[in-house]
C-alpha cells in the first residue's frame, strides 16, 4: 500500500463516513470530522500500519490541516526512519 | 417591547490557542466596551496541584462540575482585573449593574434564572441598551456546530441582537479552536433550548452526570473611573511568581513547581499500575483535556506579557516569552502523549511524559526567576 491508501485505512476506522471520500491534498481534516482528539488516533493507527513512530512535537493538530500535511509528515517520518 | 434591536460593532474578539470559549466571549464583550480583553482577562501563571484526588488545574482546581453556580470564593482565584460577585439567581438580584466594591476591579456578573421569560427579557433589556450578551448555551442545540444533534456540551456565544418579528436572535461564536465560526442568526427557539439544557454527559470517571445551564449569562459592570494601572499590572506579577514559586498556595493547595513535580510523580506512578481501561480513560478524559488548557494558560500569560512589554526590562520580556512559549509547547506535547498512552497503554509514554515535564519545569523555572526580578524592577 502507498501512503495515501495507509491514510484512507486508518481514516475509515477512526473517522466515521471518510469512507468513499476521495483525498486530495486539499482535504481539510476538520471536513472529515477529525477532532485534535481523533487526530492522534489517527497517528497512532498509521504508526501501527506504516511501522513508524511520530515524533512528539508533531502529534499536535496545530500544524498539521490537510492530507497534503499528513501525507508530507508521514513520508519524512518514513525517510528518517529508514536513513 | 421592543420588536427587533441589533448592537453594532461588536468585536469578533478571539485569540487562537490562547482563550477558552467564555474568554473568547468575554473578549468581545469587554472589547466592545473598550476594555483591553490580553489585560483584562490575563489570570496569574500558576498550578496547583492536589495529591490527594489527583487533579490539578492552574488558577482554580480542574474537575468535573455538575453546576454552573459558584462560590465568590471560588470565583476570584484567577483574575487581577475582575472582580466576580457569586453567581446570581437574576429574579432575586439586588443592585444590578452598581460597582459597590472592588472599584478597581471590573464586575463580572454571572446570572442564573430558570424562568426562560425573564431570562430572555433581560437579554432584549440589555440589547436595547446596545449592550451585547455572553451567554451559555448547549451545543446540541447548535445547528451551525459539528456537535449539532450528537453531542451536549456547554459552550459559550454573543448575542448581538433579536428579532422578535421573524423570532430569532442575533449571534457570534468565534471559539475557532472548536470548529466555531458562525456569525449570523439562529432560531429564538433553538438558542431556548440552548440555554435550558441540562447538558447531560457520561464519561469513564464519574458516569452519568449532568450539568444544567439555567440560562447562565454575564454582565460587566465597572466603575466609571476604573483603570487599567501599572500597580495592578504589578500585582499580577507579583502574584504569578508568589504561586510559582511556592510561597503563596490557592486555598490548601500546594503551588509553582513543586505542584508540577506532584504531578510528574502522580505519572510515574502509572508505571507500576497496568494500563487498563481505568488509566485509559482518565488519561484521555482528564490530563488530554486539562493539560491542553495548562498549555493554553502558558500562552495566554505571554499574551498578557507582550501587552505590558513597555513597562518591563527588554532581556526579562525576552526570556519571559521564550521560556513561555517552550513552556506552552510542552505541556501540549505532554497533553498529547497522554492521549497516546490512553489509545496505546505502552508505559514507555510515561518515560516521554516524565521527558517533557523535567523540560518545562526547567523553562518555568527561568519564568519565575525573571518574574521575580520584574516585581523589584520597573522600567
Amino acid at each position: 500500500m502507498n501512503v495515501l491508501e495507509q491514510i484512507q485505512t486508518a481514516l475509515n476506522e477512526v473517522a466515521v463516513g471518510a469512507e468513499g471520500r476521495e483525498l486530495t491534498n486539499e482535504l481539510n481534516l476538520s471536513d472529515l470530522g477529525i477532532d485534535s482528539i481523533k487526530y492522534v488516533e489517527l497517528l497512532v493507527r498509521i504508526e501501527e500500519l506504516c511501522d513508524i513512530t511520530f515524533d512528539e512535537s508533531d502529534l499536535g493538530m496545530e500544524s498539521l490541516r490537510n492530507i497534503g500535511d499528513l501525507t508530507a509528515l508521514i513520508e519524512k517520518t518514513l525517510s528518517q526512519q529508514v536513513g | 417591547m421592543s420588536n427587533k434591536n441589533i448592537v453594532e460593532n461588536v468585536p469578533r474578539y478571539y485569540e487562537t490557542y490562547v482563550n477558552d470559549c467564555f474568554a473568547t466571549a468575554y473578549g468581545a464583550v469587554l472589547a466592545h466596551k473598550g476594555f483591553n480583553p490580553n489585560i483584562i482577562l490575563a489570570d496569574y501563571l500558576s498550578f496547583m496541584f492536589d495529591p490527594k484526588t489527583e487533579y490539578y488545574g492552574t488558577t482554580y482546581m480542574y474537575r468535573f462540575s455538575t453546576s454552573v453556580a459558584f462560590t465568590e470564593a471560588e470565583l476570584n482565584t484567577s483574575l487581577e482585573f475582575a472582580y466576580f460577585p457569586q453567581t446570581t439567581y437574576f429574579s432575586e438580584r439586588k443592585d444590578v449593574g452598581a460597582v459597590t466594591k472592588h472599584k478597581d476591579r471590573i464586575h463580572f456578573n454571572l446570572y442564573i434564572d430558570d424562568d426562560a421569560e425573564v431570562a430572555a427579557r433581560r437579554i432584549e433589556q440589555l440589547v436595547d441598551s446596545q449592550v451585547p450578551v455572553a451567554t451559555v448555551v448547549d451545543l446540541y442545540y447548535m445547528s451551525y456546530h459539528r456537535a449539532y444533534q450528537n453531542e451536549h456540551g456547554l459552550h459559550a456565544v454573543v448575542i448581538t441582537g433579536y428579532d422578535n418579528e421573524n423570532q430569532e436572535y442575533h449571534l457570534f461564536d468565534k471559539y475557532l479552536l472548536s470548529s466555531s465560526d458562525f456569525d449570523g442568526v439562529l432560531p429564538m427557539q433553538a438558542i431556548r433550548e440552548g440555554r435550558l439544557s441540562d447538558v447531560p454527559r457520561n464519561n469513564p470517571i464519574i458516569g452519568e452526570y449532568r450539568r444544567p445551564i439555567r440560562h447562565l449569562w454575564m454582565e460587566f459592570d465597572a466603575d466609571p473611573d476604573f483603570r487599567v494601572t501599572d500597580e495592578k499590572i504589578f500585582a499580577l506579577l507579583r502574584e504569578s511568581y508568589l504561586r510559582m514559586s511556592g510561597q503563596k498556595g490557592v486555598f490548601d493547595y500546594i503551588t509553582g513547581i513543586k505542584a508540577i513535580e506532584g504531578l510528574r510523580q502522580s505519572v510515574l506512578g502509572y508505571k507500576e499500575k497496568p494500563g487498563d481501561q481505568a488509566a485509559a480513560a482518565y488519561f484521555k478524559e482528564y490530563h488530554n483535556t486539562c493539560l491542553k488548557r495548562v498549555a493554553r494558560s502558558r500562552q495566554r500569560f505571554a499574551v498578557f506579557i507582550r501587552e505590558v512589554a513597555d513597562k518591563l526590562p527588554q532581556e526579562s520580556v525576552d526570556i519571559l516569552l521564550e521560556n513561555l512559549q517552550e513552556a506552552g509547547k510542552r505541556w501540549d506535547i505532554i497533553s498529547n502523549i497522554a492521549l497516546k498512552f490512553a489509545i496505546t497503554k505502552a508505559h514507555r509514554m510515561l518515560d516521554d511524559m516524565d521527558r517533557n515535564l523535567l523540560a518545562l519545569i526547567e523553562a518555568e523555572s527561568k519564568v519565575i526567576e525573571q518574574l521575580e526580578l520584574c516585581t523589584k524592577t520597573t522600567v
